[in-house]
């Protein structure tokens, strides 16, 4: 799909409803983008104040999904896209659900901070805190290239989120065997490291919806749906793009 | 006078006429030879334009078109002016590209948007700075850059502010965010990476306080002493009781100071981050006077005109000290006897508080500079009548803080006047 204004149509007002939806979805990643960075921040510092804006900054996130739904039925309503126009109102509801599932999943991610917090516990020592800061801070990377990759409708970038994505579990079921050794032989309570598991899960999840993103923007792009696609035959339909 | 292309047609003509008039007079075909004569005229006319015509449009190679009379001049001056149009459309070039190429080497990062927020052009260092890529001209910057306060900074459209983020698309730097409109309600969009500067400034304050705070323990011991020293009677007493006494109003000095430097940065770190309260300014001025009639020792007159009604919004203990530190410099510069005048009224601009006395005054080149930390307009003055340097300082931040703003009068000789002015409303408290 070769656009990048929204001038190609003669109706003024159905440009007009495409831009907007358009950029609603990017503000709304940037957000979730806001959300992620400040959670990283929140378990690298163990800083409560900033885990529970975390917790605020999703209910704002809640509303933007909202508004893009509200935005959807009306074009859809009064304009009746097609080709791709309907792929851009169809995708921009996909994403809006995903992205407002991340923040939720964040929010379980930061919930940590303010448990171990009561436990007066340190975030650092706990095992698995490693491998939570990095498939949170990959998350977050993961989901700033999608974004950028929505922005631009270019698909060159995606490879990489698809191939983070497969890393990352590997990543989740290596820390939560350590978690679970933790549960044998560290002094921590059952309940924080239960929680710990709970952080690593939720982050997992962040960067699945990343991976479902990029789909979507596959689909906008391409006009295919890749969803049930082996990996290595969607790297090959990715390399075999241009 | 003749110009030159009409000239160069007439001798064409006239040339040609010689020859048919001769043709005619040999073969006696007079009328025959005018018409043949009118009609090749036309069709040389006529071919000569086609020509020219085919020459404008750029068909043929050649640099004139081969034509003659009247025709032939007017390809010389078109192609004279086209040069000209070449050369200036050249030198345009030149100038352009090496404006393009200077912005292009500013370390700032510098986006030109139109004004529906599309990308126009940018510099290299935004490539770094923003990840900025060359197809991203054209697209919407609210796209590519997310973080939320930058969109509400530029939703806001009041782009006198600066925006300071500490994070952008992922690095975790400070950054200064400026929008300047220009040109036809475009807009220039310039990053700037500030944690250095920010680092610095933070370190600055942070050794402050902390050095006026580990300051203080030893200071109080040392008060401590002296105080007992001075009590005791005993032999050493006359001797030692002038230096002593000498060391005690120095050391008092020396807590005023750093008590100031602690309040200054309490200011600076902006850690008042309660709500602002309705402030019952005439009952602290009715306790200020007596406060100030104690400090002047019955030296100086005072007048107080408060407006009994009026009341702001704004921190108290703060204000206190503004309000304090504003009358006790002018009685340390009023010689005894002056008249020190404290108002506090409202007018039609907002809420004023106003000291005004008749002592020294402050010459022209002073005024600007008061506000900045220890400056002293007459060192050895300002020793003996023991002040620490950074009243006006702790004024400035404390003004600040409520919105309003510190305006100074004064003559040398005459006296100063030292008004606060507040707006009627008052901003909301700045979150950092």
């Amino acid at each position: 799909m070769e656009r990048t204004e929204f001038k190609s149509h003669i109706s003024e007002q159905l440009n007009r409803n495409l831009e907007d939806l358009f950029n609603q979805v990017l503000e709304m990643g940037g957000l979730v983008e806001r959300q992620l960075e400040d959670a990283v921040k929140a378990v690298q510092s163990g800083d409560v104040n900033l885990a529970k804006e975390v917790l605020q900054l999703d209910k704002v996130i809640n509303k933007e999904e909202m508004e893009i739904d509200r935005l959807c039925a009306r074009v859809l309503a009064r304009q009746q896209p097609t080709a791709s126009d309907l792929r851009l109102i169809i995708i921009a509801i996909r994403i809006a659900v995903d992205l407002e599932r991340m923040g939720d999943e964040v929010v379980k991610a930061a919930k940590l901070v303010i448990k171990m917090a009561d436990y007066d516990i340190n975030c650092l020592d706990l095992p698995g805190y490693t491998s939570l800061i990095e498939i949170t801070t990959c998350a977050n990377t993961m989901l700033k290239t999608v974004l950028n990759a929505f922005a631009r409708l270019d698909l060159s970038d995606l490879m990489s989120v698809i191939e983070d994505e497969e890393r990352m579990d590997d990543s989740l079921s290596a820390a939560t065997d350590e978690v679970l050794a933790g549960f044998k032989e560290s002094h921590f309570a059952p309940e924080c490291l239960l929680e710990m598991v709970y952080s690593l899960r939720a982050s997992e999840r962040v960067t699945d919806h990343a991976a479902n993103i990029a789909e979507s923007i596959i689909y906008l792009v391409e006009g295919r749906d890749v969803r049930n696609i082996d990996p290595e035959r969607l790297s090959e339909f990715l390399s075999n793009l241009d | 006078m003749l110009s030159s292309g009409v000239s160069r047609e007439l001798t064409w003509i006239v040339a040609t006429l010689w020859g048919l008039l001769f043709f005619c007079w040999l073969t006696g075909w007079w009328i025959e030879g005018f018409i043949a004569y009118l009609l090749i005229y036309m069709g040389r006319q006529l071919w000569s334009m086609r020509k020219f015509e085919k020459w404008i449009e750029g068909g043929t190679t050649s640099a004139f078109p081969p034509a003659s009379g009247f025709w032939s001049e007017l390809t010389y001056l078109v192609s004279r002016k086209q040069r000209a149009l070449e050369k200036h459309a050249d030198l345009q070039l030149y100038k352009s590209e090496q404006f393009k190429s200077a912005s292009m080497l500013i370390p700032d990062a510098i986006v030109s948007l139109d004004h529906e927020n599309h990308i126009e052009w940018f510099n290299a260092s935004s490539r770094k700075i923003l990840e900025l890529r060359s197809q991203d001209v054209g697209r919407k910057i609210e796209g590519l850059i997310r973080q939320p306060e930058f969109i509400h900074y530029l939703k806001e459209s009041q782009y006198q502010n600066v925006l300071r983020i500490h994070s952008l698309q992922g690095v975790q730097r400070t950054f200064s965010v400026k929008i300047i409109p220009y040109f036809d309600s475009h807009k220039l969009l310039i990053v700037k990476d500030i944690t250095d500067l920010y680092n610095l400034a933070q370190i600055r304050r942070d050794f402050i306080a902390n050095a006026s705070h580990e300051l203080r323990t030893p200071l109080t011991v040392l008060k401590g002493y002296l105080e007992a020293m001075i009590d005791t009677p005993g032999p050493h007493h006359d001797m030692w009781l002038p230096a002593l006494q000498n060391m005690e109003n120095q050391s008092d000095r020396m807590q005023a100071i750093i008590e100031d430097l602690l309040t200054l940065s309490k200011m600076e770190s902006q850690t008042i981050t309660s709500k602002a309260n309705k402030v019952d300014v005439p009952r602290m001025l009715a306790n200020l006077k007596t406060e100030a009639q104690q400090f002047s020792q019955g030296k100086h007159q005072f007048v107080f005109e408060v407006d009994e009604s009026l009341t702001i919004q704004g921190y108290a203990e703060p204000l206190k000290s503004v309000f304090m530190n504003l009358v006790t410099n002018a009685v340390r510069y009023t010689p005894d006897g002056g008249i020190i005048k404290v108002r506090w009224y409202e007018d039609t601009e907002g809420v004023h508080f106003e000291v005004e006395d008749n002592g020294i005054g402050i010459s022209k080149e002073h005024i600007p500079r008061l506000t900045e930390r220890f400056y002293r307009v007459d060192t050895a003055r300002s020793r003996v009548t023991g002040g620490t340097g950074l009243g006006l300082a702790i004024v400035k931040h404390v003004l600040e803080r409520h919105g309003a703003t510190l305006h100074v009068d004064s003559l040398i000789g005459r006296g100063s006047t030292f008004r606060c002015d507040f707006p009627t409303a008052m901003p909301p408290a700045q979150s950092d």
